[in-house]
């Protein structure tokens, strides 16, 4: 039998952002706008966005914000207005769209093929971390911190 | 009444009988799989060895148990194959729906292999690769442990590598999802990964002290949370943390429970296709044909 070769490499954790998604249908036609005709003042993005569905000016400045908050678009104030313009690639959110929608018909994500260490860390009560790394301290053998 | 016949009767598709046969044998298959699914919800999971190797050795036949009762259903028809004259002529298009959804969950499943063979960014530690397993250290670890614990945890992914467990846990990933939709097939699949790291864990105490394992488990933990994509947690994730630390925490039980031998299961299994196929071979008409003239 060939023996296995296990090497071990120490690599640096990429910090890889997660990409957040315009949540609905709304902040997706913003988006589409931004991307179309390129930097637009809210007042312009309602015209071609708010108005032909019936909204009010606020909803359409609400949806701007959100997206600002999601770093989605960026704005700039000239005046009393903001200029806002797309900070993503189209690409990227059609992408996160099409993967989003894929993910949802095939139920959640499967276990990666790996071995980790730990794995389903986000459902551990960080209190019981603090327990457990108290009693662990206290167990290890004097003269060897953590 | 043989296949050609009982097709000329119904009319229908003109088929090849390689094709008919693909057909029947995803649909055996596919039915005797989620059948196994729902006679493996009988048996729960075993909790009582002490032994961390011997739990995951018996979670992870749990794991592939029902995909055993795909062997007598393919031998069945394998036997039947050797035996059935003449091309088939016309099977009925109810045939192949019947087969439809079967085609759809393995399809689910091999697009879920595809997407869990995309490993993704390490920040602790993790044994990857499905052919070559190696072993990942993140730098963040590194930095944050000292040299007991940093070997300890090394110790336990090597163990991994060794067992070739990135390989293992994508087969028992696949071998899960065809078993989609029944419920407990991914219980029993989560079961065994947690008896997976116990496993570890002792191996990796044969040369390492258990608290040391301990505290490199915690260091991971709490980067590991810090991450974007932490694997999606369970609702026992914290009870199973504490049961853990708490076994690597006690003295390492040396008393290992003997399992089964495996030659035994070879055994078994071999004289399970032998049989299977002979039954295919002397009666695969009336069994086959009978329930392609239900489909009728």
């Amino acid at each position: 039998m060939q023996s296995l070769d296990i090497t071990t490499c120490v690599v640096e954790a990429n910090r890889m952002q997660a990409v957040a998604l315009p949540g609905g249908e709304l902040e997706y036609a913003v988006l589409v706008t931004l991307w179309t005709h390129g930097a637009c003042s809210g007042r312009e993005v309602h015209q071609r966005v708010g108005e032909p569905r019936n909204l009010v000016y606020t909803t359409t400045a609400k949806v701007l914000d959100r997206l600002f908050d999601k770093k989605l678009v960026l704005r700039k104030k000239l005046g009393n207005a903001f200029v806002y313009r797309a900070n993503v690639k189209r690409e990227i959110i059609e992408q996160a769209r099409a993967t989003e929608a894929v993910t949802r018909l095939l139920g959640a994500e499967p276990h990666p093929a790996m071995a980790a260490l730990v794995s389903a860390v986000e459902a551990i009560d960080p209190q019981l971390l603090n327990e457990l790394e108290r009693l662990v301290a206290a167990r290890r053998r004097p003269g060897r911190g953590s | 009444m043989n296949l050609n016949a009982w097709s000329q009767r119904a009319g229908g598709l003109v088929v090849d009988r390689e094709l008919v046969l693909c057909v029947l044998a995803v649909l055996l298959v596919g039915i005797a799989v989620l059948a196994g699914g729902i006679w493996a919800l009988m048996f729960p999971n075993n909790q009582l060895h002490s032994s961390g190797r011997t739990l995951e050795r018996i979670a992870f036949r749990r794991v592939l148990a029902p995909l055993t009762l795909a062997l007598p259903a393919l031998g069945i028809l394998l036997g039947w194959a050797l035996v059935e004259p003449a091309q088939a002529e016309h099977v009925p298009v109810g045939f192949f729906a019947i087969a439809l959804p079967v085609v759809l969950i393995w399809l689910r499943a091999a697009v879920r292999a595809y997407r869990a063979a995309q490993v993704p960014t390490i920040r602790s530690a993790a044994t990857i690769g499905l052919v070559h397993p190696r072993v990942i250290v993140g730098k963040e670890l590194v930095a944050q442990l000292d040299t007991q614990a940093l070997n300890a945890a090394i110790a336990h992914e090597q163990a991994h590598a060794r067992h070739r467990d990135p390989l293992r846990i994508w087969l028992a990933q696949i071998a899960t999802d065809v078993q989609w939709p029944l419920p407990g097939a991914g219980q029993r699949f989560t079961h065994w990964l947690f008896t997976l790291e116990l496993a570890r864990d002792e191996e990796a105490r044969e040369c390492n002290d258990g608290a040391d394992l301990a505290a490199a488990v915690l260091v991971a933990t709490r980067i590991e949370q810090k991450s974007s994509f932490a694997c999606a947690g369970i609702a026992s994730a914290s009870d199973q943390m504490r049961l853990r630390v708490a076994r690597l925490l006690t003295p390492l039980d040396t008393t290992t429970q003997n399992p089964k031998n495996l030659k035994t299961y070879f055994v078994l299994i071999s004289l399970t296709i032998m049989c299977a196929l002979l039954l295919g071979a002397r009666f695969g008409e009336f069994l086959i044909g009978s329930g392609l003239q239900w489909v009728r």
